[in-house]
């Protein structure tokens, strides 16, 4: 791979090594009109709710408020004057001189990933964000730096940070017009995946509030309903389907992914461009996920979990994992896989939970319907009581409960069927999830904690879940198994341990 | 109580080689236990006194009132059966917890995945010369509860010369 010329492409970087600069004056235009959104629900909002406000606090209200913004702008000029950055041989220095003094040092070594950030405001003024993140538990979700240059001194000082760190000689041309993307995503494919990949339990409940929404309205024109209750169910629909929906529209638009080296670059975006890199060692676990309705047409998509990959910065807060692949058939899945993170790909060969587990399930099941179904009929004898719904209602409303039954029974059967796991010579995978899967692979080597727990459903019948903490990553959680015999769980920490023992961790392999 | 898992020989060790804590621990979690008691029992004492001024039903005095009665239970049960359950190992290559009243967890955490160790006590351990041994790694924290004073400084001292070791080892 390092004979490649788009690699070894020439271009000496143009960056003033050691030299303090400043950010671009437009971090203090954005953080100035940031502070004014803020302040304006602080000073504004509650005069404008107000029924019949003092008229003093008309006047009296807006002047604090600009005045608050006016100060706020000039201590962010202050900060921005006495702010700099400088990038050395080997490490990044950020020098703040104000009141809170600041001198920071990032080591390049250290650096897990350089992210672009491209707001709407940083295309207007031609800027961009540079965000560093290093590999820390402490500051998994913030990035060490975010630093904001003009859009082609950050291309540059990515390039050359590139280079130093993950040996990549890439500028911003070759990455955009040269180097294809690893799988072909249409932007069709991209608002597929913005339909589809939300979990199905959040359609559902947009389906149901549309439903309400539709009804109101019908009632409205009919003489009946009410506007208050239509604002609020279509506000609920807004908010749990259409926003997220649009989220990942925005961000994946133009999405493209390739892999130089050890390093997966990731670019995409709509109005805001996202360009994310990181080390394929920084991967914790991956995830091949399926909503139901996606898998019913054959659809899954891959994200992974990295380590050091600080999302929240830029509204990037939706981005907990990096998407790998979007909403894809499996074959393409698996080859996206292959090409991008083959660290990851092993021969798999999966066990069901056992027959004993069907017990456990079985008996949870029951135990659980009847705790609802005992607190559903309370509450519904109880809005009998208070004339609350009509005695045919409740009828229906009972039958309904009692329903809930066969729907604890199914899930437990389809879960005793569906769940497994498979522990490999470098990773272990667990498949988790009725409605909507997900299968987790894990490297052995990120595993920090486990706990493998039984209870009284369980131990009778010698099976046990585990739960494995990984490395502290955005978007990690612990990875959780079914129920399994204990004997066969504790394989995941004897082969950590293994590992660890013959040597075949290697911690440098992960710096 | 305990199964032969958990049965301690002459040595002070299971036949895993774990340890158990010592009798004043479970003193010590009853001690916390009563304490949680008076005051849950003081919550209950103005629930039963109030619920029907401030506009409660009836029907949230029994549910409230059987989460009391298994709550009193647990505080007053799971003591003897926590202590009698917790057993600990420290060995080379990994820390092993085992402890659970009702749910019964097995933590391992890897020697090698150790950052820091944390030796701590509160009033209560204070008085009973107790100590918890808090072990962060990159992925979260563990900690060995109701250890000895000395067991428990000695348990950080020797980890944290492992891990200064490793540290030496890889800078």
């Amino acid at each position: 791979m390092s004979e490649d010329p788009v690699q070894n492409g020439a271009g000496a970087p143009d960056i003033p090594l050691d030299r303090p600069m400043m950010y671009h004056w437009s971090v203090v235009l954005e953080n100035s009109l940031y502070s004014a959104f803020i302040l304006f629900f602080i000073f504004v909002l509650p005069l404008i709710t107000t029924e019949n406000p003092d008229t003093r606090l008309f006047l009296l209200l807006p002047a604090v408020y600009i005045g608050s913004v006016a100060v706020a702008a000039v201590m962010l000029f202050w900060r921005w004057r006495r702010t700099t950055v400088t990038f050395r041989e080997k490490d990044i220095l950020i020098v703040r001189d104000t009141i809170f003094k600041r001198d920071q040092r990032i080591p390049y070594s250290k650096i897990a990933s350089i992210n672009v950030n491209r707001g709407l405001i940083n295309r207007i003024i031609g800027t961009s964000k540079l965000m560093f993140n290093i590999n820390s538990s402490v500051n998994a979700i913030v990035p060490e730096a975010t630093v904001t240059l003009k859009a082609d001194l950050a291309d540059k000082v990515r390039h050359e940070l590139s280079r130093k760190i993950y040996g990549s000689n890439l500028d911003a041309n070759t990455e955009d017009n040269v180097i294809p993307s690893v799988v072909n995503i249409s932007n069709k494919d991209i608002v597929l995946h913005a339909l589809l990949s939300q979990p199905t339990a959040a359609a559902l409940i947009g389906v149901f509030f549309l439903g309400i929404s539709t009804m109101e309205a019908y009632f409205i024109t009919t003489g009946g309903g009410t506007n208050i209750t239509l604002i609020i169910a279509l506000f609920m629909f807004v908010s749990s389907t259409i926003i997220p929906m649009l989220v990942q529209l925005f961000h994946y638009y133009n999405y493209k992914i390739y892999r130089i080296k050890d390093t997966v670059y990731i670019k995409c975006g709509m109005i805001r461009l996202y360009n994310t890199s990181f080390k394929v060692n920084k991967i914790n676990a991956v995830r091949i996920k399926s909503p139901l309705l996606a898998r019913m047409m054959g659809k899954y998509f891959l994200e992974a979990e990295v380590v050091g990959l600080g999302a929240s910065e830029g509204g990037n807060s939706n981005e907990t994992s990096p998407l790998i692949c979007p909403l894809k058939d499996r074959k393409t899945i698996d080859a996206v896989m292959s090409q991008v993170i083959p660290e990851f790909v092993y021969d798999r060969h999966p066990v069901k939970q056992p027959g004993a587990a069907a017990n456990t399930i079985y008996t949870r099941a029951a135990i659980w319907s009847s705790v609802t179904i005992a607190a559903l009929f309370i509450s519904i004898y109880e809005a009998v009581e208070l004339d609350f719904i009509s005695s045919n209602l409740a009828i229906v409303l009972y039958v309904l409960s009692a329903s809930l039954t066969a729907v604890f029974f199914t899930h437990g059967a389809f879960s005793r069927r569906i769940v497994e796991m498979d522990t490999g010579e470098k990773h272990f995978s667990f498949l988790w999830g009725v409605v909507d899967r997900v299968i987790t692979t894990v490297a052995y080597d990120k595993v920090q904690i486990v706990r493998i727990k039984d209870g009284p459903l369980t131990r009778p019948y010698g099976l046990a879940k585990c739960r494995v903490k990984l490395l502290t990553a955005v978007g990690g959680a612990p990875v959780v198994s079914g129920y399994f015999m204990t004997e066969d769980l504790e394989v995941i920490p004897e082969t950590v341990l293994a590992r660890i023992e013959d040597g075949s961790y290697d911690y440098r392999a992960y710096l | 109580m305990a199964s032969d898992e958990f049965a301690i020989g002459k040595d002070g060790l299971t036949k895993d080689g774990y340890r158990a804590l010592e009798k004043r621990a479970r003193t010590s979690m009853y001690l916390r236990n009563l304490i949680v008691l008076a005051i849950s029992l003081a919550a209950y004492a103005v629930f039963t006194s109030y619920y029907g001024e401030i506009g409660l039903d009836a029907i949230f005095f029994w549910p409230v009132t059987a989460s009391m009665i298994l709550l009193v239970i647990y505080l007053l049960v799971a003591p003897a059966i926590y202590y009698a359950r917790y057993r600990y190992r420290i060995g080379e290559d990994r820390i092993d917890v085992r402890r659970g009243v009702i749910f019964i967890s097995h933590e391992i955490v890897p020697v090698e995945r150790i950052h820091q160790l944390e030796v701590s006590r509160g009033p209560i351990d204070n008085l009973f010369g107790l100590a918890d041994v808090t072990i962060t790694t990159a992925g979260g924290l563990a900690s060995i509860q109701y250890l000895e004073k000395s067991v428990a400084e000695d348990i950080a001292d020797s980890l944290n010369a492992y891990v200064n070791k490793i540290v030496k080892e890889r800078s």
